[in-house]
């Protein structure tokens, strides 16, 4: 009876405070993806998974539980975050983008905040590929981050996962402050010309192939990120894959978002989520979005210096991946301003700029910190 | 804490440098192929109408 009570009470006895704030960040992160509706699909089943993971002597998380069986088959082979690149790739439209190709710049300015947050990392005490992990939150993209810090940083997966896609979701409480304070009330009221131009359909079909091709040329390791994004979007493009254009709209991306969330919720245990280094990557995962906004706003007041035709400098802060809520953000920002200034195109423009900047961007990171650590020993 | 090396830092600079400028310039190269592409096939997709028009 004794040895009954025993092992029934096995849990109960090894249950610490520190098990306790885990289940209370993770009804946080269950909360917020529930009342708030931020990024659902991501928070809660990481919310749900830190639970799974900080239950004592959970069977989920043993050698052979069914998180780590996934974690060892999805995320630290990067099998996961490539997957939802296809499904991504299938969901983007690239046709804004090839309407207004000069929007491409802003989605490469956008990425200052990933290297300067790498900066500020260094500066806090971490190496090289922990900065490097922490600064791509800047990237605005989920599986680019994950990507990235599966790679560099896997201990660190949880929180910088935590803040890449919190911060994606506040993207509209975080984006309009900095822009307010880096822009006049008359460069906000700055109208663009916006044409409509065809783009004949084989260019719709050529843009992934190219791009891939390019990229891989430049940066083979960014291959799997861009060859994956640019392969979901060629079903997506090529008009005879409607049904596996669907399937990975729909069926894969849901799926493999499940599971990855789950997945790196498992990794939120207590003994590597609470510690400073969290609340240091939770703070600069924010700064990480500011210096994004503010270096595409302030990118495109410098080619206000040279243009004819003035770009309203708002739309450089839509040059951030985060898809298509930061495009919706500007164009909100420009009607309180004016209610008959349409920048929205623009903005979906240098939007979806930003979705290819910022894999670029990781691609560039791969390729730059080993080398660069290789040329310093 | 606090207190990086500058060799660290170095690298730091290094990796941001190397990475702004390899950004923009993969970037340019997507806009240029972009134009070039846009370009050269709206004027076919033009050709190609004038020809069916005149038949």
């Amino acid at each position: 009876m004794q040895g009954l009570i025993d092992s029934l009470s096995i849990g109960l006895s090894e249950f610490s405070y520190l098990n306790l704030v885990m289940f209370a960040i993770a009804g946080i992160l269950i909360y917020l993806a529930i009342a708030k509706d931020y990024e659902p699909m991501l928070l809660l089943p990481i919310g749900f998974g830190a639970i799974l993971a900080n239950i004592p002597l959970s069977s989920a998380i043993t050698e052979e539980g069914f998180l780590t069986v996934l974690y060892n088959s999805g995320i630290s082979n990067e099998l996961f975050p490539v997957l939802i690149f296809i499904a991504v790739g299938a969901m983007i439209d690239f046709k804004p983008l090839l309407q207004n190709p000069f929007m491409l710049f802003f989605g490469a300015a956008a990425q200052f905040g990933i290297f300067a947050t790498m900066m500020f990392a260094i500066f806090l005490g971490f190496d090289l590929k922990e900065a490097a992990s922490i600064g791509i939150i800047g990237a605005a993209d989920g599986p680019t981050s994950i990507y990235v810090a599966g790679i560099f940083a896997p201990e660190y997966l949880g929180p910088i996962s935590v803040a890449a896609y919190s911060y994606m979701a506040l993207v509209p409480i975080i984006q309009p402050p900095v822009v307010r304070l880096l822009t006049s009330r008359n460069e906000r009221l700055i109208r663009m010309d916006y044409k409509q131009v065809e783009v004949p359909r084989i260019v719709e079909i050529l843009f992934p192939i190219m791009i891939t091709v390019i990229a891989g040329l430049l940066a083979p390791i960014s291959v799997a990120l861009v060859g994956s994004l640019m392969f979901g979007n060629l079903i997506r493009a090529c008009g005879v894959l409607t049904r596996l254009s669907n399937a990975a709209q729909n069926e894969l991306a849901n799926l493999v978002t499940l599971l990855l969330g789950i997945t790196i919720g498992s990794t939120m245990t207590a003994d590597k989520f609470l510690n400073l280094d969290t609340l240091m990557i939770m703070g600069m995962g924010l700064l990480a979005f500011v210096f994004d906004t503010a270096g595409g706003v302030l990118f495109a007041k410098l080619m206000n210096l040279f243009l004819r035709h003035k770009i309203n400098p708002m739309v450089g802060a839509a040059g951030i991946s985060a898809f298509p809520m930061s495009a919706r953000v500007i164009q909100r920002m420009a009607k309180d301003e004016d209610p008959h200034n349409f920048i929205l195109m623009q903005s979906i423009s240098a939007n979806v700029a930003g979705q290819l900047g910022s894999i670029v961007a990781g691609g560039m990171i791969l390729a730059l910190v080993p080398m660069i650590l290789l040329s310093m020993n | 804490m606090f207190n990086p090396s500058s060799e660290l830092v170095g690298a730091g600079l290094q990796v941001m440098a190397y990475g702004l400028v390899g950004v923009f310039t993969v970037l340019i190269l997507f806009y240029l192929v972009t134009k070039a592409m846009v370009s050269i096939f709206t004027k076919l997709d033009v050709r190609r109408k004038a020809r069916l028009e005149n038949r």
